[in-house]
C-alpha cells in the first residue's frame, strides 16, 4: 500500500470522526439544537482546527516512515483528480438537493413528510458543512478504491 | 484509471521485459522516477501509462515504443 493510499485511509477516518464531533456539537438526542451563533462558530472553528491538526499528524507521522509519502507521480496526480471530480459532483449534487428542498419545503407549506428547516441556522449550518464531509469522505473513499481496482 | 478508454485496450510487455531483464519492480521504478505501485499497475494492465512514461519505459529497454505498448481495439 502506498503512503498516498495510507493517507487517503487515515483522512477518511480523521474526517468521519471530526464530523462525528461536529454532529455532536450540533444535536442532542438526535434532534438539531437550537444553539446560538457563539456555539456554532466556536464548533465550526474547533471543526477547521480538528481537521487541520488531524491531516497534519497524519502526513507527519507518514513522513517519518521509511517510503511514507513519497512525490506523487503521474497515477498518483490521476487519481487525484478522479477524486477531486467525483466529490466536487457529489457536492454540487447535494447542493442542488438542498436547494429543490428548500423549494419544494416552502411551496407545500404545511405537508407532513419529514422536513429539514433550512430557515433555521443550525440546521442550514449543519447541512451545509455536512455536505462539505460528505464530499471530502466521498473522495478519500474513491481514492482508496481507484487505488485498489 | 483502466488501461481500456471503453473503445480500446492498452497491452504492454512490461513484467516480462523486466523480468528477462533480471530487473525488481523498484528497481525498475527507481530508473524511471515513479512509484513501485505504477509498475505494478502498468504491469497489470490497470493503468495506462502517459505517452511520456510510455517512452521512458521503452527506453529503459532499449526497445522500440511499439514492442513494448500495443493498441487492441
Amino acid at each position: 500500500m502506498s503512503g498516498h493510499e495510507k493517507f487517503a485511509w487515515a483522512s477518511l477516518v480523521a474526517s468521519a470522526v471530526v464530523w462525528a464531533f461536529f454532529a455532536m456539537r450540533m444535536t442532542d438526542g438526535g434532534q438539531i439544537v437550537d444553539a446560538g451563533a457563539r456555539h456554532m462558530l466556536w464548533t465550526y472553528v474547533a471543526t477547521v482546527v480538528l481537521m487541520a491538526v488531524a491531516h497534519s499528524v497524519i502526513a507527519a507521522v507518514l513522513a517519518a516512515r521509511p517510503h511514507g509519502i513519497t512525490l506523487k507521480d503521474e497515477r498518483d496526480h490521476a487519481i487525484e483528480a478522479s477524486a477531486d471530480r467525483v466529490e466536487g459532483y457529489v457536492v454540487v449534487v447535494a447542493i442542488n438537493a438542498l436547494v429543490i428542498h428548500a423549494l419544494v419545503d416552502a411551496m407545500f407549506a404545511g405537508h407532513t413528510l419529514p422536513r429539514l428547516d433550512l430557515s433555521s441556522l443550525p440546521t442550514l449550518v449543519l447541512a451545509l458543512i455536512t455536505t462539505l464531509f460528505a464530499g471530502h469522505i466521498v473522495k478519500q473513499a474513491v481514492t482508496i478504491w481507484l487505488y485498489r481496482a | 484509471m483502466t488501461a481500456g478508454s471503453g473503445r480500446g485496450h492498452v497491452r504492454n510487455r512490461v513484467r516480462r521485459l523486466r523480468e528477462a531483464a533480471g530487473m525488481t519492480q523498484a528497481e525498475l521504478a527507481d530508473r524511471l522516477g515513479t512509484s513501485r505501485q505504477t509498475i505494478i499497475a502498468v504491469e497489470a494492465e490497470k493503468y495506462a501509462p502517459s505517452l511520456e512514461l510510455a517512452f521512458r519505459i521503452a527506453r529503459a529497454f532499449r526497445l522500440p515504443f511499439e514492442s513494448v505498448f500495443q493498441f487492441d481495439d
